[in-house]
């Protein structure tokens, strides 16, 4: 259904990426308005119930069979005024961390100099050890990464357990809208 | 619970300008060990923290000339 003004995109919008990341968390959507008129900043934050110490605050808790693997979520986006209130994407960044001060990777669009690589990711050396090869630290490019691949990378690749049977719909569902939507 | 934002636990939730704020500076605290204010003056000095990117990526919760 088109939304019918700014603010309910707005909200249409934070509900889909709130049911994109409770596949995976127990998840809160929080939205902060910038001075530009229609732009967004959005961040991913765990719900009450897992705010367990300070810094449980910052990241949405996965599981990965009875470990505890880390999300970090942020977007920055517009919505315009048009007659269905498309939203677009114009930066975000998406972390994974298998403890709170270990980064495993990470996803970043976002303006560079010289244009290069807006959707690029980094693979980070592990903390006291020399990085291990020349690809640590870089820019490696990516596309933009909808945010639904990077919850199917985690539950597909990295081996996160779902929180819901439906996730696969669930995705394909909010992507779908994502897709539809694209500006760009 | 680190910050006092979202006093009303909503699912969906805005934050106001004081809520952005403290949500950034005790983020900086928590990660950095400095104030918002403090990292602000010498952000470079923080690049090789695993945290730095993300903090980064949130300035614009205090400071909209970076958006």
């Amino acid at each position: 259904m088109t939304p019918k003004n700014r603010d309910a995109a707005l909200v249409e919008y934070q509900r889909q990426i709130g049911k994109v990341l409770n596949c995976v968390a127990n998840c809160w959507v929080y939205a902060y308005p910038s001075r530009k008129a229609g732009q967004y900043m959005l961040i991913a934050a765990p719900a009450d119930a897992e705010k367990t110490d300070k810094a449980s605050e910052y990241f949405l808790r996965v599981k990965r069979g009875k470990e505890v693997l880390f999300f970090r979520g942020y977007q920055f986006f517009e919505v315009f005024d048009d007659d269905s209130f498309r939203i677009s994407t114009l930066k975000y960044y998406y972390s994974i961390w298998p403890k709170q001060s270990e980064l495993l990777i990470d996803f970043h669009y976002h303006e560079r100099k010289a244009d290069l690589y807006k959707g690029h990711l980094h693979i980070p050396p592990k903390p006291g050890v020399a990085p291990v090869h020349f690809l640590i630290n870089k820019h490696i490019p990516t596309a933009r990464i909808p945010i639904e691949d990077v919850v199917r990378f985690m539950i597909t690749e990295v081996g996160v357990t779902p929180r819901t049977d439906a996730w696969q719909s669930t995705l394909n569902e909010t992507e779908a809208i994502f897709s539809a939507n694209r500006t760009k | 619970m680190a910050t006092v934002i979202n006093p009303s636990k909503e699912e969906l939730h805005n934050l106001s300008n004081e809520e952005a704020a403290a949500y950034f500076d005790e983020m900086v605290r928590q990660f950095l060990g400095v104030s918002a204010t403090e990292f602000l003056k010498d952000r470079k000095k923080f690049e090789s923290n695993p945290h730095f990117p993300s903090i980064e990526f949130l300035i614009p919760l205090v400071d909209d000339s970076e958006e």
